[in-house]
């Protein structure tokens, strides 16, 4: 029985995918219902493995069904382009995904690069850190919870400030701001610590 | 084409994204990619390590009389050789290993089904490759900091990657293989990642929280026990000192008669207390010392825990449970990151689905540099010994993976040594060598290396070579090699119409 219903819940997650395959395959598209109704499939198709496992492993399991099924739907486009014959299509359009546009050449490129070091392998784990400490101060509870999740804020933060480094065009003021909120959270997680209140 | 339900992004932001994830893939992508492939591959460590011993015997169950007669027969050992080890790990039968081991610093023994020593069970090469997915064959602590750190940084390049597709949902599906072979390589890359983002998401995310988890536990010394360290480590994993006061309190210190009556009395209790979960292993710790410490590591099947601590006082009565199933959620979400990390969940189809995606983001690392080899060979800026150089490293980390297994299996050469100064000659060929050649012979000689490795496994263990799970892993690798020799053949004939990514004319004149 759970077996059935398990492979029923694949079955559903599949039949989901193909169903927002079709919609993207049409010029127009089959309409918002259609593709709410492949989402909901998706999602439906998770509930057996929810069920007969407990909600994380259920979830972990009922995660890759769609992930598969998505790679393996790939497939009818790629080899019906491969059918196209030897010669390649010219490279059409500027999509924005598939640009990776570098930036320019222009007047403080070096400079916004030093910045971006800098900010990258100082000033943004200096931040993560000093999140991670004022997460573990200041935030009540367990002291597993506040260690497991201090890991969590750890990783977060480090992330957003790594990727707004990296990615804006002032990365000297980035790096600076990120800079000033790690002494900023730092120094008051100190303090609140040393002033006994943790 | 389908409407688009992502939200619209503006192009600056896209812009900033795309640089943000240029900048960081092109300054982590070789050692993502060696901790990426290594990871695929380490999915199968416990099947390695079957391969790697394959003589030794293999049981569903062992009695708890067993494991204490091979207790004994380890503490005699470990006495014999002078050694003094501080932990000894005993692997009881399992779905996962289905053998009787002992695991202590320098050595493996191996027992059959009765507790009798059967030989060693020493598995070095698995180590080798699991070591150097999480640690780069650094000194540990910092190896698995930095590869902590790495996965940090892996979860921000699948951020900023996913906030850099603004048509993620709109080309779901699209794989223009047709469209040149920069275009395909981007199709290439945006799907693999875009399908495979939950999974590249989560496994790159525990992996950084069990590398950077001895980073926050140092945090904590100052933070909430005025800098002591050793409090904080007490906090999460418990106190040495206190269970062992605790576990003293059942009676004299464990004795040497075989079958050590606290290691059976310890099994029975928890198959007993316990009967839904089973033993994984158990753990000796401070071993050979008066306040040494029984405790047994035990599944739940449902759940993605790695295992349930139960500790034992000496006369081998159940005492506590450290908390990974039922304490607070912290401790849960920590003892489940390595099952979610190593596809430890679900049995042959999960691993396997594992190795696909995990080749698959492997994949992703070096298609990014192509992309960018590419883009800058379009704008008229080319390098090719640069192409060459990072396709000779793709393909020289799996032919040194096999290389360096071989030689060990062979005439025991340190594995570790054979691969680094392999990779760092075949790369640095590169340098030297063009593209043109490169593009084909790489490939060619991954494959023969990887042929290899199951010959060399064949001449060592003869008859041993077939049994069942080193069947398997044999005939993968030659199945393995067939495709790289082929992909070789395949790359030079095809070489003669297609130019390479770094060659490409450029599409439009640059300015």
């Amino acid at each position: 029985m759970q077996d059935t219903l398990q492979i029923a819940g694949i079955a559903a997650q599949s039949a989901g995918l193909l169903v927002l395959f079709l919609h993207w395959r049409a010029k127009r598209g089959l309409g918002a219902v259609t593709l709410v109704l492949g989402w909901t499939l998706v999602a439906l198709g998770a509930i057996p493995w929810l069920l007969s496992v407990s909600p994380e492993r259920g979830l972990a399991i009922a995660m890759l069904a769609p992930m598969a099924s998505g790679l393996l739907l790939l497939a009818p486009d790629g080899l019906s382009r491969l059918g196209n014959g030897a010669k390649p299509k010219k490279e059409r359009g500027v999509d924005p995904a598939t640009a990776l546009e570098p930036e320019t050449a222009t007047q403080g490129r070096l400079s916004r690069n030093v910045a971006r070091w800098i900010g990258s392998v100082i000033a943004a784990p200096a931040l993560a850190l000093a999140a991670a400490a004022a997460w573990q101060a200041f935030v009540p509870g367990a002291i597993a919870d506040r260690v497991a999740f201090s890991i969590l804020v750890l990783m977060i933060v480090w992330t957003a400030a790594l990727l707004w480094l990296l990615s804006t065009m002032r990365p000297w003021i980035a790096a600076a701001l990120i800079t000033i909120a790690a002494f900023g959270l730092g120094a008051g997680a100190h303090a609140f610590v040393t002033g006994g209140a943790a | 084409m389908a409407q688009p339900i992502w939200p619209r992004v503006p192009p600056s932001f896209v812009k900033g994204q795309l640089i943000a994830h240029k900048l960081l893939g092109l300054t982590l992508a070789a050692v993502m990619y060696l901790v990426c492939i290594t990871g695929a591959i380490a999915v199968f460590y416990g099947e390695f390590e079957r391969w790697e011993q394959p003589g030794v015997p293999e049981m569903s169950y062992a009695s708890p009389e067993a494991v204490g007669r091979a207790v004994a027969h380890a503490r005699a050992h470990i006495a014999e050789s002078g050694a003094a080890p501080a932990e000894v790990y005993v692997i009881t039968p399992s779905a996962e290993m289905p053998r009787l081991l002992i695991d202590y610093e320098t050595d493996v023994l191996a027992f059959d089904s009765n507790g009798a020593y059967a030989g060693t069970g020493a598995h070095e090469l698995t180590h080798f490759l699991t070591e150097l997915h999480y640690a780069l064959h650094l000194p540990w602590q910092i190896g698995f900091i930095t590869v902590g750190i790495l996965g940090v940084l892996l979860v921000a390049l699948i951020v900023g990657g996913a906030l850099a597709l603004p048509r993620m949902f709109r080309d779901a599906f699209t794989l223009r293989l047709d469209g040149g072979r920069r275009l395909s390589r981007v199709d290439i890359h945006n799907r693999l990642a875009v399908w495979g983002l939950p999974f590249h998401l989560l496994v790159a995310a525990s992996g950084a929280v069990m590398g950077v988890a001895m980073v926050a536990i140092a945090v904590a010394g100052p933070m909430l026990f005025k800098g002591d360290a050793a409090r904080a480590m007490a906090a999460i994993y418990g106190d040495p000192a206190a269970i062992a006061e605790q576990a003293h309190q059942g009676g004299p210190p464990p004795t040497s008669v075989a079958p050590e009556p606290q290691i059976v009395a310890a099994l029975h209790s928890l198959a007993r207390e316990r009967p839904d979960n089973p033993p994984i292993y158990m753990a000796l710790n401070q071993f050979n010392t008066p306040n040494e410490i029984v405790s047994i590591g035990a599944g739940h099947a449902d759940r993605l825990i790695y295992s349930e601590t139960y500790r034992f006082d000496s006369s081998g009565a159940l005492m506590s449970a450290d908390g990974y199933a039922e304490g607070e959620t912290g401790r849960q979400i920590m003892a489940s990151m390595f099952r979610i990390h190593a596809g430890a969940f679900g049995g042959m189809t999960v691993k396997l689905l594992y190795l696909a995606l995990g080749l698959a983001l492997s994949f992703i690392c070096t298609t990014g540099v192509d992309i960018w080899l590419a883009k800058s060979a379009a704008r008229g800026r080319f390098y090719p010994r640069l192409q060459s150089t990072w396709t000779a490293f793709v393909w020289a980390t799996p032919a040194m993976l096999a290389l360096a297994g071989a030689l060990h299996l062979m005439w025991g050469a340190p594995p570790v040594t054979v691969f680094w100064s392999g990779l760092l000659a075949l790369s640095l060929m590169g340098v030297w060598t063009p593209q043109t050649i490169v593009h084909w012979l790489a490939p060619l000689l991954a494959g023969v290396m990887v042929l290899t490795l199951p010959a060399a496994h064949a001449l060592q263990f003869g008859a041993n070579a077939a049994a069942a799970v080193a069947l398997a892993i044999n005939l993968s690798f030659v199945a393995v090699a067939c495709g790289l020799i082929a992909l070789a053949v395949r790359n030079r004939y095809r070489r003669a119409v297609t130019p390479s990514l770094a060659e490409t004319p450029p599409l439009a004149a640059p300015q």
